[in-house]
């Protein structure tokens, strides 16, 4: 925060953009480890990690000091990095023999299905508590939540066995299927 | 509920999409920073340990925060931080920027839209009468007159904030050492050598008001070719407090003697 008050308190444009670069330079690991993980190529990254400073330079006035400035820039970086998936694909691509891929889309939830869709969503994230581990647990909603492409994930996180997150999600998978067998039989019992 | 099926895809996506009760990045920050405990952040940490979505968020988010470059990173990264630095100085003084308003201007405030200028221009008329009404002498046009211990000391050269003694300018030898003056409340230095262009060629940090340059700087340091460099003075906290100007150095070109 005082290289940020310094900055503020810079009387010439050459002080301001000191301070600023020192207090960017602080964080410029960071960022770029990111890029490199989001996009796996280092010119890539490199694009990726230039839209971001460029971004944080224009809006640095805005700052409010509501959080600390490395938050700040990872929502940039988070933004941005999400920026980048979409102009790549719109969804990201499904693991080999992803049986989840195969059922057909459905229609968005009606207005009357907005609270079936919250408790939905509470069984969702009550089973998948339960039943994954959380490794599993992050690549599943990196994945499906954030539509972070496997080969992303698996930078991200460190991943180091052969195959990755794909591994996790077809665990993940076979663990859910079993606790939504679970849950409907217990749900059966009781409805009975 | 009974009709959905849990391992449709897009009903997974739903589910986990961030809902309105999902915490923003900048109270996950709070979280994390565990330094605002408030009932607002212990409603919000109620939420995230119900919300695996949040969870997650906070993990990316903690991971972010203490990320260390990874061994088969360090390569690449270097590549670009190396280019991030020239493109951020090129931004930064370029425009991007907002302007800087004076901070005079800032304390002042509304006292300047008060200010009696046209006086000032009638004091200015009035000083410059008395000068010629009392024969006081002005500027002749030869250089001002420097007190006998002008040129004692070291041949510092001043900034703002931290004095750097050098190198600086043209120089006969390739430097051992970049030195500068101490600055109030430093416990540390950090030293960056750069290419015109500003890539970086070398950075260290010292205790010292002094750094030795390695001898594999030293080599780079080839007549004509000029440097530049800068140092940043930190508290013992690691906080930048001060910094010099960039200072510039060449190696002098060497010039035939007539006889040889």
């Amino acid at each position: 925060m005082e290289l940020l008050a310094n900055y503020l308190a810079a009387e010439s444009q050459e002080q301001a953009g000191v301070w600023v670069q020192e207090l960017f330079r602080r964080h410029y690991p960071k960022v770029v480890g990111w890029c490199l993980r989001f996009t796996g190529d280092r010119d890539d990254a490199y694009d990726l990690a230039q839209t971001i400073f460029a971004k944080a330079c224009r809006h640095l006035d805005s700052f409010r000091g509501q959080s600390k400035i490395s938050t700040w820039l990872y929502s940039i970086t988070r933004s941005e990095c999400m920026n980048y998936l979409k102009s790549r694909s719109r969804r990201p691509a499904a693991a080999d023999g992803d049986e989840l891929d195969q059922v057909p889309d459905r229609a968005a939830p009606r207005p009357d299905q907005a609270l079936e869709q919250e408790a939905w969503s509470r069984l969702v994230h009550g089973l998948l508590d339960q039943a994954l581990d959380d490794t599993e647990k992050k690549v599943f909603t990196l994945h499906y939540g954030d539509d972070v492409p496997l080969d992303a994930i698996t930078r991200l996180l460190g991943l180091s066995n052969r195959s990755g997150a794909k591994a996790y999600i077809v665990s993940a998978r076979r663990k859910l299927k079993r606790a939504v067998r679970l849950w409907k039989g217990r749900k059966e019992v009781l409805d009975a | 509920m009974a009709d959905i099926d849990p391992t449709d895809v897009d009903a997974l996506r739903a589910a986990l999409a961030p809902s309105g009760s999902c915490l923003t990045l900048e109270q996950l920050g709070r979280l994390c920073d565990r330094d605002h405990a408030g009932s607002a952040d212990a409603r919000a940490a109620e939420h995230v340990a119900g919300c695996l979505r949040c969870r997650t968020e906070l993990a990316m988010l903690k991971q972010f925060e203490a990320s260390a470059l990874r061994p088969e990173e360090q390569e690449d990264a270097r590549w670009i931080v190396g280019r991030l630095t020239l493109d951020v100085e090129q931004l930064t003084g370029g425009g991007v920027l907002p302007p800087r308003r004076r901070a005079s201007a800032r304390a002042a405030g509304w006292r300047r839209f008060v200010a009696p200028r046209p006086l000032a221009g009638v004091l200015a008329a009035v000083a410059a009468a008395l000068l010629v009404v009392l024969n006081v002498p002005g500027r002749d046009g030869s250089p001002p007159a420097l007190p006998p211990d002008a040129t004692a000391g070291p041949s510092s050269l001043r900034s703002d904030a931290i004095a750097v003694k050098g190198p600086a300018g043209d120089v006969d030898a390739a430097p051992k050492d970049l030195r500068w003056e101490p600055a109030a409340g430093a416990a540390s230095y950090s030293v960056q050598l750069m290419e015109v262009d500003r890539t970086p060629v070398w950075s260290g940090e010292s205790r010292d008001l002094r750094i030795a340059l390695p001898a594999s700087v030293r080599a780079r340091v080839v007549p004509g070719k000029p440097f530049l460099w800068r140092v940043v003075a930190k508290d013992a906290a690691g906080q930048a407090i001060a910094v010099s100007e960039m200072q510039r150095f060449r190696l002098r070109m060497r010039t035939p003697h007539p006889r040889e």
